[in-house]
């Protein structure tokens, strides 16, 4: 344990941007659930100052003008006031006492083990289109979930807006064999619903790749079609032969035979909720 | 730093990056709280912080400061057991122990919010505590008995 390290406990977001902004390098961290054990153990060195985000005023959720506006520093257990399906895959994440612990901006930008995939939340904010507002050393912009995992620009994520519309959207997994286990695999389906046609499909898959993974031939499928007319058994079919990684608790094999069944498991269960709303 | 734990407030002089886990056992001598894996995943090193139960290992000492901290060592004596320790100790809910100490405080937590809770609370409750030994079944047994207890107390 690095005794030396200068720990900064920011009071706001304004506190926090301008820690991140004056520090050359620093170890930003959310809930700690991670960063902390690695510190411990040795896994990890900070990288300059260490920041401390659980008191800048980040767990914030705002209304307004049809986005939800959710704060960084939201920990798993309070993601039931998210968008569906993020606080159903929060609660799949850890235990109540890791999820009362863990933040939403710490699962965004938690990377991939070699021995397992983590953060789980990416899938459904890539399915549900969310952005995600990212201070950086010039400004504050905005982006997509999709980019900013894809490109991990330096920043400090502030936030994570998802479109409040009426939205069908479901997901299907592997069941971890321990509440501890990260998550082998798992689909998440996302469309809106206009006049009962779906649009803006997002089919995503995580646990294949070290990022989520979006499926553009799986959503061809549903766009534009009522929830009715799809054929889930060819759309599903398109996700099969994917590359996917191996690690500690799947090979790349399994993976690879598993993903069409739960892409066609989430589509159902989607296509489902159509029937009912109907 | 000050550290108020079991109803005493105690100065430690460490690393506000270490872990509240690290602190109680060896700056404190409060072993309770068990070192098992370190990371999150076994439950045995849950404390109370404010009433809520929490994995010591994966708080730093700074996320605590000024916050109340109960360990096994505050929730009951040896000669006056809580009723969740007695529950535990009368339905053979612990065997090697290990795993005693945090599943006693997250069951007195879950009390706490859930007085009369079903088998899906409870489950819910210790999904994230490890037992080696017992196979759950004495445990659960163990949390009802409690429940029970408590419920005749009020």
């Amino acid at each position: 344990m690095p005794e030396a390290t200068l720990v900064l406990v920011p009071t706001s977001p304004e506190e926090a941007v301008a820690a991140f902004r004056a520090a050359a390098a620093l170890t930003v961290v959310g809930g700690g659930t991670v960063t902390i054990p690695d510190i411990a153990a040795g896994r990890t060195a900070p990288a300059g100052p260490v920041l401390l985000l659980w008191r800048a005023g980040l767990d914030t959720v705002a209304r307004t003008g049809g986005v939800v506006r959710l704060g960084a520093g939201l920990t798993l257990d309070r993601l039931h006031i998210a968008p569906a399906p993020i606080g159903e895959v929060a609660r799949q994440i850890g235990d109540r006492e890791v999820r009362a612990q863990a933040t939403l901006g710490g699962n965004l930008c938690v990377r991939p083990l070699d021995t397992a995939p983590r953060g789980d939340l990416q899938v459904p904010l890539v399915a549900l289109q969310a952005r995600v507002e990212v201070a950086g050393a010039n400004g504050t912009g905005s982006l997509p979930v999709e980019r900013y995992l894809a490109e991990r620009p330096l920043g400090l994520v502030l936030t994570v807006e998802v479109d409040d519309v009426p939205r069908l959207a479901a997901t299907a997994r592997l069941d971890r064999p321990h509440t501890h286990s990260y998550t082998a695999l798992h689909v998440c389906a996302a469309a809106r619903s206009e006049d009962g046609v779906l649009r803006e499909a997002r089919v995503v898959v995580g646990g294949l790749t070290g990022t989520p993974l979006r499926l553009p031939g799986v959503e061809a499928v549903l766009e534009g079609r009522r929830p009715g007319e799809v054929d889930v058994a060819e759309a599903s079919a398109l996700a099969a032969g994917l590359e996917a990684r191996t690690d500690a608790l799947a090979s790349g094999w399994y993976r690879a035979r598993v993903a069409p069944v739960l892409v066609a498991r989430a589509l159902n269960r989607m296509l489902g909720r159509a029937e009912e709303r109907a | 730093m000050k550290l108020q734990v079991n109803g005493m407030v105690r100065d430690v002089d460490v690393s506000p990056l270490r872990p509240l886990l690290h602190v109680l056992r060896d700056e404190l001598g409060i072993t309770g709280p068990k070192a098992g894996c370190q990371e999150g995943g076994c439950g045995t090193c849950t404390v109370l912080v404010e009433g809520q139960p929490r994995r010591s290992c994966l708080l730093p000492l700074a996320m605590v400061e000024g916050a109340a901290v109960t360990t096994i060592e505050g929730l009951g004596e040896p000669t006056d057991l809580h009723a969740v320790q007695r529950a535990f100790h009368e339905r053979y809910g612990s065997q090697c122990g290990y795993c005693t100490p945090g599943m006693v405080l997250a069951t007195t937590a879950l009390l706490e919010r859930t007085p009369d809770p079903d088998d899906e609370d409870i489950v819910d409750a210790l999904s994230g505590h490890l037992c080696r030994c017992t196979g759950y079944v004495k445990i659960v047994e163990a949390v009802r008995a409690a429940a029970a207890a408590t419920g005749d107390q009020r």
